[in-house]
């Protein structure tokens, strides 16, 4: 702690924080100390019970979805001009575009989710099917104008979601845009769920992508264990 | 970005990184840039006219590559940048925070072939039908024209195009849609080009179709 006198001529009468420096009167004293550091645990102390801010509460949520999807956010929002990381970038668009509700009862708006975007050619009439023989299929469109030749070699990157248990049903094949489906076994632990699925097409030279489409949401029903 | 203006020891107009060179009463001023933290209605307006252009102009890019091509551009200025202002100028309409793309108003292409005559479109099945009348009587057009053709889906930012459909004598082209499953609405646009690909017609809007057979 410093103290000074008023009629320095260096200070003169400066009251307040300076970085890392307060200037305060204390019994009539002027002084320097250092400022006071933040105790969290009593911060947290203080504030248990207490909803969090809006701002804080979105961006937990989105925060913690865009992790569990981030093997396909990353090449989504990879290699992207202005060179920031592909994380961030996937929370601040769905930030902005992809929370619903009131605060504090946030939920994700998950048709408006973007997990790529990019100029190539999207999707055209996706679709998500499931049959009882424990397969979902995700299946898409080219249109007769399209080029094939150019566009047929992109691999579709297809995410499959749970909302249920907040997981990806990984399971890391992927197929070219020529073959039009992906049909992918699914876990016992996804029975009574709702799945989300999402589709994006890379170019085989990894140069472009389109902007992801949202495919469609479907709930998986039990087995009937009487079959 | 800036600009190199020719002199002898040259001059740097505009931004590099974080630093902003302009002219201030005779003198180049060169200053770190500012931090905005706050944009005005028209800042606001601009920039949400520049993204609706972007979306607007991305699925089309192979169309306005061959539309734009031909059309006279300031020095520097590529088809996309021509398009870009067309559109961005002439084809927004409302007030910020309402603006809205008048795709009446848009233009895919643009040169000195005559437009075409007694176009139109309708929806047959799951095709959409364009046609028009060869208007061979007119010395500009040729035979061996080529139509282009445009089916723009505003919901989605999408579209279907042709650059080198049917010659201008078949007086036809249909354009096959995906299985859609919900209803969708379809802007649509025709244009034709010459068989060197030297000579372009500005486009012209053909109306709305509302696909609904769910």
């Amino acid at each position: 702690m410093a103290i000074f006198r008023k009629t320095d001529p260096l200070f003169g009468d400066v009251k307040g924080v300076i970085g890392p420096v307060v200037v305060t009167e204390t019994r009539g004293v002027n002084v320097l100390k250092l400022r006071p550091a933040i105790d969290r645990k009593a911060r947290r102390r203080k504030n248990k019970g207490k909803t969090k801010p809006a701002q804080n509460l979105k961006m937990g949520l989105i925060s913690s979805f865009i992790a569990a999807i981030k093997e396909y956010t990353e090449i989504g929002f990879g290699k992207n001009r202005n060179g920031k990381a592909e994380f961030p970038l996937a929370v601040q668009y769905n930030l902005a575009h992809a929370v619903a509700g009131l605060h504090p009862n946030f939920s994700i708006n998950y048709p408006e989710v973007v997990i790529s975007q990019g100029n190539r050619e999207m999707a055209w009439s996706s679709a998500i099917t499931y049959d009882d023989s424990k397969f979902i299929t995700v299946s898409w469109e080219i249109p007769d104008t399209a080029n094939i030749r150019e566009i047929g070699n992109d691999l579709a990157y297809i995410l499959l979601y749970d909302e249920t248990i907040q997981k990806t049903l990984y399971s890391g094949e992927k197929v070219p845009r020529s073959a039009l489906s992906l049909r992918t076994e699914i876990y016992d632990r996804n029975f009574g769920s709702i799945i989300h699925a999402y589709l994006f097409f890379v170019s085989a030279d990894q140069k472009s992508r389109s902007r992801s489409d949202y495919v469609g949401s479907i709930v998986i029903p039990f087995p009937d264990i009487n079959k | 970005m800036a600009r190199l203006i020719p002199g002898a020891l040259g001059t740097v107009i505009g931004r590099v990184g974080n630093m902003v060179f302009y002219e201030l009463n005779g003198q180049i001023i060169g200053r770190r840039i500012g931090v905005v933290d706050k944009f005005s209605d028209a800042q606001l307006g601009n920039q949400m006219e520049f993204g609706l252009a972007t979306l607007l102009l991305n699925p089309v890019q192979k169309f306005i590559r061959a539309g734009f091509r031909t059309t006279p551009k300031k020095a520097g200025h590529t088809f996309h940048s021509v398009a870009f202002s067309l559109n961005k100028k002439n084809a927004m309409s409302g007030k910020y925070p309402d603006i809205a793309i008048d795709f009446s108003r848009v233009v895919f292409s643009m040169g000195s072939l005559p437009l075409p005559v007694s176009a139109e479109v309708k929806l047959a099945d799951n095709r959409l039908q364009f046609s028009w009348d060869p208007n061979l009587e007119n010395e500009e057009n040729d035979p061996s024209d080529q139509v282009m053709l445009v089916a723009y889906f505003p919901t989605t930012f999408q579209a279907l195009t042709v650059q080198n459909g049917s010659p201008r004598t078949a007086a036809k082209h249909d354009i096959l849609l995906p299985s859609f499953k919900k209803k969708m609405v379809i802007e649509t646009y025709m244009a034709f080009i010459s068989e060197d690909r030297e000579r372009v017609s500005s486009s012209i809007y053909l109306g709305q179709i509302i696909w609904d057979k769910q």
